[in-house]
């Protein structure tokens, strides 16, 4: 995962941003969530099977939640490795209950979803049949896919986040696998 | 989509998705109000919006005020118990007055600390609750000023060092009361 990170932040900014938020600089946070939204929103989007107001309300959670744990945040990684990680535990303990609270989004991958992921992208129609594909998912075999084969989480880490045997994160990949491709095999 | 897509194939193509997905709105101004009522484990300053946590301060503050004012009263001789029991800490014998002062001063600090908890679900609160606890506050901090201000000018009334013990097991209760709604709020949320 860490070499992923590397690509969104420079984690040097980063240190400084969060040595002012923990101070209480509300700015320094700001910035630390500008630089960080889109990467978390898009671990959120596909985690929530493309419910965008599901998505949008983890979001908040995730960020509201590193406010306050803010002073448990070591530095011994990078800041945008532990708010990933943090904002996966977030989606994964907090999904289920707010789903029961909110209103099922109509469909899965609207049309202003589309646009923001596809826009320069000459393959958006190749990727959304993916993205939807990914959504079709039951949720167990989503989380790992995405996390592994997405966000490059080891199994061992996916085992600690959901609460399954690492044994069980591989089979669940191996089944989210074959349904992709199944279904865009369809 | 080739049909004959293999397994090489579809994680190539996952590879190549997007990390970072714009969200359709910016949800900022949402997590900004909220990061005032989270608290923080950040160094930050209070919150001007708490309103909880200044009517809690105030009061914390008469508290020890009141305390000091009254040790001479206490001091001065033994008064009737307050409460029916004697296990209530507040109907100690006065005759203990510096002990009496402490125990009234530590459950009120705790359960002052417990009651800077409930700002917090200030929202998760209807109106009408929220009006019925201001008010309710409204009413023992007016009954406290008026305590402080006719003992300030009989400092030696036992009547009225007697109403101030009854009012602070009042305040403390209505504290607790507002911990347990909150409590009670939190599991029916949660």
């Amino acid at each position: 995962m860490a070499s992923r990170e590397a690509k969104i932040a420079n984690p040097d900014e980063d240190a400084i941003l969060v040595a002012g938020a923990r101070k209480g600089d509300r700015v320094a946070f700001e910035k630390l969530y500008r630089r960080h939204r889109d990467r978390i929103y898009g671990l959120m989007w596909r985690l929530c099977g493309g419910q965008a107001a599901l998505a949008e309300d983890l979001l908040q959670e995730a960020f509201i939640r590193a406010w306050t744990k803010l002073d448990s945040f070591r530095g011994e990684s990078r800041f945008g490795t532990w708010l990933h990680r943090l904002s996966a535990n977030v989606a994964l303990s907090e999904r289920r209950t707010r789903v029961r609270r909110m209103s099922r989004e109509t469909a899965l991958l609207e049309p202003v979803e589309r646009v923001a992921i596809g826009a320069k992208d000459v393959f958006a129609g190749q990727r959304m049949d993916l993205e939807h594909a990914i959504a079709c998912l039951p949720e167990r075999a989503r989380t790992v896919l995405v996390l592994y084969d997405i966000e490059g989480y080891t199994h061992a880490e996916i085992a600690d986040l959901a609460g399954m045997a690492v044994g069980s994160s591989k089979a669940q990949l191996h089944r989210a696998r074959k349904l992709v491709r199944e279904e865009l095999d369809k | 989509m080739s049909p004959l897509m293999n397994e090489q194939e579809l994680l190539h193509r996952l590879g190549e998705l997007p990390r970072e997905i714009q969200p359709a709105r910016d949800p900022w101004p949402e997590i900004s109000a909220r990061m005032d009522e989270a608290g923080s484990g950040v160094q930050v300053g209070h919150s001007s919006r708490n309103w909880w946590l200044g009517a809690a301060a105030a009061s914390v503050f008469l508290a020890f005020f009141v305390g000091v004012l009254m040790r001479p009263v206490w001091d001065s001789g033994p008064l009737p118990s307050v409460g029916p029991t004697g296990e209530n800490p507040l109907a100690v014998n006065v005759g203990t007055a510096p002990g009496l002062v402490n125990i009234v001063d530590a459950e009120y600090l705790a359960a002052f600390r417990e009651f800077i908890n409930v700002g917090g679900s200030r929202d998760s609160l209807t109106p009408q609750t929220i009006e019925k606890i201001e008010m309710g506050w409204a009413d023992l901090r007016q009954a406290e000023t008026d305590l402080t201000t006719a003992l300030q000018q009989n400092p030696d009334d036992a009547f009225l060092s007697q109403k101030m013990l009854e009012l602070r097991a009042r305040q403390l209760g209505f504290l607790k009361q507002l911990v347990q709604l909150d409590r009670n709020n939190r599991r029916m949320t949660t």
